[in-house]
């Protein structure tokens, strides 16, 4: 039987979800490396989410109403990001087959992420506390 | 209608109708959501395409829309998917968090292009709200925004600026631009609001000012999916239900082809004298909202708007009149006004106020509108008629056995007649669901003499017993000595009626005043199961409850008082058939069809003998239909009753 707090055991749930997962961990290195050694990838472009892929994004209280927004739409079909480059809307349209999109936030910066509002909690899907 | 329309979301070239709501597909769909997203995983289920009829309405005439509902009803997924059909493009800011109004509309950006002095240090980049104003060839843009409830005060200021333009068709002065003038088209542009309710455990949603709220359509859905809609949607995705579930055809709503001028608009037949109820309905739903008859445990708190209601009211009396303006008012105001409660007892409420906006045309008049007398001139198609519904298309609907018209009326009692058939093709299918037929009766002879049961006993006595079928009546003597001189005088209402083949069997071996209560059950629960229950139901229902303990307590002591108030009862005018109609209705069916009804039980109808005693017909033999009469508590296994309605 899987363990419900090992991270190993939980990421292959995470594939082809309609929604975001979130892991809540007491430590962001310790949480990447075992990411990425299940081959999860840092998001390098929200473009790449039209793509298969697994992909991480580390969530901090800088990025929190950016990915909120993301997470927000993440299920609906499409995502409509403002690109702060060109200064206007982009679409992006989720690949759900064999993708993945996990949040990784710290346990302590949890709390002062939601407390403006985002309850990050609310928005994601599958989540596990490592 | 055609058929072939209804369809619950129907796709043609270049427009979607939702449940009939018709709106046009864009031309430029490069960044509209993909429609693959949705094709295999999107379940219109009765619930979301309710909603998505009511999204249509309000994105055809250009209003904004805020949809207040819990978190698990889809409303994000909703709007992206009808923008997938129509290949509009969304334009989603999440208000959750924001508290920069340039974020929504612009600011000024280091210019990244800039080649040389000349060239501007820092030029204008739109913001999220901006970019889904500025309008593109082909384009039709959704800006949505979500968890608006959640928005800081500045920002619901801007974009209520933003609102009142779109309303004006004017234009946005852009205050971030050195007041650049944007030009804003609600044709070209949507706005859809979402919210979660205030309070109730969420975070950050604190009620919205009723003042600010006129501005918006406000569709108030509930907290969580209707029961059945969960179980079908749930089951669709296991694969077990259709992806898309048929729809009743009373939920279709189908607009004109070009809507109403505002000279055509003044001559709708009864225009006046329903807008005068209209406001009359429009100060009491405003007084029940003030005394908190209604809402009183909603969080948001609302108003019907003075002035915004009654335009769009208008606006959707000229986008979807049809020929039936209480229909098309009464359709308005549940979208406008009951749309806005949640509870039952309040949408009710509501229901009662708007039963009461109705037109009702003077004998003769034509409630066909100049518009539909033109359309339908020299076209040679099959006489349309005020109901709608030809004798052609009523008998497709019911079977031909089961309507007894125009040519059996002719044939079986050599009278010609024309009347036109009143009942709706929705209350037809209802009828051959409920095992009913159609009888045309008429109340008089060829020769202007009453259709009376000596008539129809003469006219049928050789040519039945020629033909080995029998009598009608068992025996003539006895009907005499029954009902008396009625037998040569009393004729049946002239007219369409519904009406049961079969007893009901849930009033057999019931007194009579059991069997009205269940009369009206059916009425309610049968008959105008989907539909509003008319006025005429309402009234004489609320007549008979407010006497039914009165007249309980004279079937036991005062069993003649009860009889004739019974028999005077509009209730049961309404719902019963005289002697004289059961009778006609039955020789009608048995002459067309060869099978006898209410061969093995007897009706009670709403006819007095006068000797007393409510009048019963039934048994219908070969030696003919019985008759009897018997008081109100009288009960037996095998009386019961038909309902008859015109």
């Amino acid at each position: 039987m899987p363990d419900s707090n090992n991270l190993a055991d939980f990421l292959p749930y995470t594939v082809s979800q309609k929604s975001v997962s979130l892991v809540i961990a007491d430590s962001l290195d310790a949480a990447i490396q075992e990411l990425e050694s299940n081959g999860y990838r840092a998001l390098a472009n929200p473009r790449d989410l039209e793509t298969e892929g697994l992909r991480y994004v580390l969530v901090s209280k800088e990025n929190a109403k950016e990915m909120y927004d993301l997470a927000a739409q993440y299920g609906a079909g499409q995502i409509t990001m403002h690109d702060d480059v060109s200064h206007q809307n982009t679409w992006i349209n989720p690949h759900y087959g064999n993708a993945a999109l996990v949040f990784v936030v710290a346990k302590p910066d949890l709390e002062s992420i939601e407390a403006p509002g985002l309850a990050v909690r609310m928005i994601t899907g599958l989540a596990i506390q490592i | 209608m055609n058929r072939e329309n209804m369809v619950p979301v129907r796709e043609r070239e270049d427009t979607v109708a939702y449940l009939g709501v018709e709106l046009p597909k864009a031309t430029n769909t490069k960044n509209a959501p993909k429609k693959e997203q949705f094709e295999k995983n999107y379940i219109n289920d009765r619930y979301s395409l309710e909603m998505q009829k009511k999204i249509a309405i309000s994105f055809r005439g250009g209003d904004p829309i805020l949809d207040e509902g819990g978190t698990s009803l889809g409303k994000t997924t909703r709007i992206l998917k009808m923008c997938a059909d129509l290949g509009w493009e969304v334009h989603y800011v999440n208000l959750n968090g924001a508290t920069d109004v340039e974020d929504l509309m612009g600011r000024y950006v280091p210019n990244r292009e800039r080649r040389s002095p000349t060239d501007p240090e820092y030029i204008f980049a739109d913001g999220k709200v901006t970019s889904g104003l500025r309008q593109e060839e082909g384009k039709i843009k959704v800006v949505l925004l979500d968890e608006y409830g959640a928005a800081a005060p500045n920002i619901v200021i801007r974009l209520h600026e933003v609102l009142d333009a779109l309303e004006r068709g004017g234009e946005v002065v852009l205050a971030e631009d050195a007041s650049e003038k944007l030009m804003v088209d609600k044709d070209k542009t949507k706005i859809v609001a979402l919210t979660n309710p205030p309070g109730r455990g969420y975070l950050q949603r604190e009620p919205l000012d009723p003042a600010q709220l006129r501005r918006w359509v406000y569709l108030k859905e509930a907290n969580e999916l209707p029961e059945d809609t969960l179980t079908h949607a749930t089951r669709a995705l296991f694969n077990l239900e259709q992806q898309t579930q048929t729809a009743p055809e009373s939920s279709y709503l189908f607009a004109n082809e070009r809507a109403l001028s505002p000279e055509q608009l003044k001559e709708i037949p009864g225009i006046k004298e329903i807008l005068e109820k209209y406001l009359e309905f429009h100060k009491g739903a405003k007084g029940l909202l003030a005394n908190r008859n209604i809402a009183k445990d909603q969080p948001q708190k609302f108003s019907f708007d003075d002035r915004m209601e009654p335009r769009r009211v208008r606006d959707f009396i000229m986008s979807f009149y049809r020929g039936d303006i209480n229909e098309t008012m009464q359709t308005a105001l549940r979208y406008y006004y009951a749309s806005k409660v949640l509870d039952h007892v309040d949408k009710e409420q509501l229901e009662e106020l708007i039963r009461l906006v109705e037109y009702v045309p003077p004998v003769g008049a034509s409630p066909r509108t100049p518009l539909e007398e033109e359309d339908s001139a020299g076209q040679g198609e099959p006489e349309t008629i005020p109901g709608g519904i030809t004798l052609e298309e009523a008998e497709r609907i019911m079977g031909r056995e089961n309507v007894l018209g125009y040519a059996d009326v002719k044939r079986i009692f050599g009278v010609d007649r024309t009347d036109p058939i009143q009942f709706s093709r929705a209350d037809l299918e209802k009828a051959k669901a409920l095992g009913q037929m159609l009888v045309l009766r008429t109340d008089k002879t060829a020769e202007g003499k009453p259709m009376s049961l000596e008539v129809m006993n003469n006219r049928l006595v050789d040519k039945w017993r020629t033909a080995g079928k029998g009598e009608l009546l068992a025996t003539v003597e006895g009907w005499k000595g029954l009902i008396g001189d009625a037998y040569s005088k009393d004729a049946p209402r002239a007219g369409w009626a519904l009406v049961s083949k079969n007893i009901l069997s849930e009033s057999l071996n019931k007194n009579y005043i059991r069997q009205t209560d269940i009369l009206i059950e059916h009425l309610k629960k049968q008959v105008f199961k989907e539909a509003t229950l008319p006025e005429k139901y309402r009234k004489a229902i609320a007549t008979f409850e407010s006497q039914k303990a009165e007249l309980t307590r004279l079937m036991n002591d005062d069993w003649q008082e009860a009889t004739k108030r019974l028999s005077e009862l509009d209730i049961n005018k309404l719902t019963r058939a005289t002697f004289q109609e059961a009778i006609y209705d039955a020789a009608m069916y048995f002459d067309k069809n060869g099978e006898r009804l209410l061969s093995d039980a007897n009706t009670w109808t709403s006819s007095r003998s006068p000797g007393g005693g409510l009048v019963l017909v039934g048994r219908f033999g070969s030696k003919g239909l019985d008759g009897d009469r018997r008081t109100p508590r009288f009960t037996v296994s095998r009386l019961g009753v038909c309902l008859s309605r015109s």
